[in-house]
């Protein structure tokens, strides 16, 4: 089965959080799955071996907001397009719009269940998002319905304004 | 392996993936690996239910003595992260309003100490009996005493879920 060849990442600092997080993922036999309590030790996990799923927290040392733009951006960052899953308690607009700003790939609702879990990961794997760079903004595109298919004019103000960087995208 | 390498596999290991029977979808939320998941996780449900029940006490201890505001807010946070997921949705409000009270703070922020008693013994209370009380009708009660507590201290509400 293909899916248990995922090397995955866990970020958080709450031991039974990372043990939870572990229960689910043994249950698709990963392959990897390497567990680090705060940002600094993901970033460097990151560095000396680029997961294919990274699992962070927000409220960490450290925390997943520094991590993910660390990862998105920082210069000897190894891989941008890592597809970053935040983990979250904190789940009003303003937050989730800020991760989403910084680059997250998708955002997970504390507390979780297996099933808000794993369709989070199935969706980054089912769904892969251009990756953009360009317009103030490095992650995956934030319209979640493009169609990439779509050549014709381009109508909202928001095109307008940064659709020449938005159009600058790799896959994902 | 470089990052060039790392990202080539991935994203071969993702079509691989996506493109088997029923996609990425298909796999990880199949119903029996689901099952087995739920398992795992409420494997660890003696051990969740043991932490929670010590960090209630702490808070409990900590806003009985009117000190440790840093802990409290932090083992709140614990708190609202696990609750939930362990049938104690109650529980994980009420800590969700105590850690929302906690947020943005200013400097030399002097904590509103009956506003931590009630919300403490709500705790305590939710912990004891999980379906006593829904938890929206919890959010309502904790949302609007912070209303009131955080708007004599000038600041403003939390505005999303607590």
């Amino acid at each position: 089965m293909a899916i248990n060849q995922l090397d995955v990442l866990v970020a958080d600092d709450h031991k039974l959080t990372r043990e939870m997080i572990g229960q689910v993922l043994s249950a698709l036999d990963c392959r990897r799955v390497r567990y680090v309590a705060d940002g600094a030790d993901a970033f460097t996990e990151i560095v000396s071996a680029p997961p294919d799923l990274a699992l962070i927290d927000y409220h960490m040392p450290l925390d997943g907001l520094a991590l993910l733009q660390k990862v998105r951006r920082a210069a000897n960052s190894p891989d941008q397009a890592l597809p970053i899953i935040v983990m979250t308690s904190m789940t009003d607009l303003k937050r989730v719009m800020a991760f989403r700003d910084a680059g997250a790939t998708e955002v997970v609702a504390k507390p979780f269940t297996a099933a808000s879990m794993l369709s989070r990961m199935a969706a980054v794997i089912d769904n892969p998002r251009p990756f953009v760079r360009g317009g103030g903004f490095v992650g995956p595109c934030r319209r979640r319905r493009a169609d990439r298919e779509y050549a014709g004019p381009l109508r909202r103000a928001a095109d307008r304004d940064a659709g020449a960087a938005d159009r600058d995208v790799v896959d994902l | 392996m470089s990052a060039g390498e790392a990202s080539q596999r991935r994203q071969a290991l993702f079509r691989r993936i996506a493109g088997s029977r029923g996609g990425a979808a298909g796999t990880l939320l199949d119903p029996a690996v689901l099952a087995v998941a739920e398992v795992k996780l409420e494997a660890l449900k003696p051990l969740a239910v043991a932490e929670l029940q010590a960090g209630i006490g702490r808070i409990r201890a900590l806003v009985g003595g009117s000190e440790g505001v840093d802990e409290i807010f932090a083992t709140a946070h614990d708190v609202r992260g696990m609750a939930g997921a362990y049938g104690f949705a109650g529980s994980g409000v009420v800590a969700g309003a105590i850690r929302a009270y906690g947020e943005n703070r200013p400097e030399g922020f002097a904590a509103d100490w009956d506003l931590l008693r009630l919300l403490a013994q709500m705790l305590a209370r939710t912990f004891e009996h999980p379906q006593a009380a829904p938890a929206e009708a919890l959010a309502s009660l904790c949302r609007e005493a912070l209303v009131k507590v955080m708007a004599r201290e000038g600041r403003e509400p939390p505005d999303g879920p607590l």
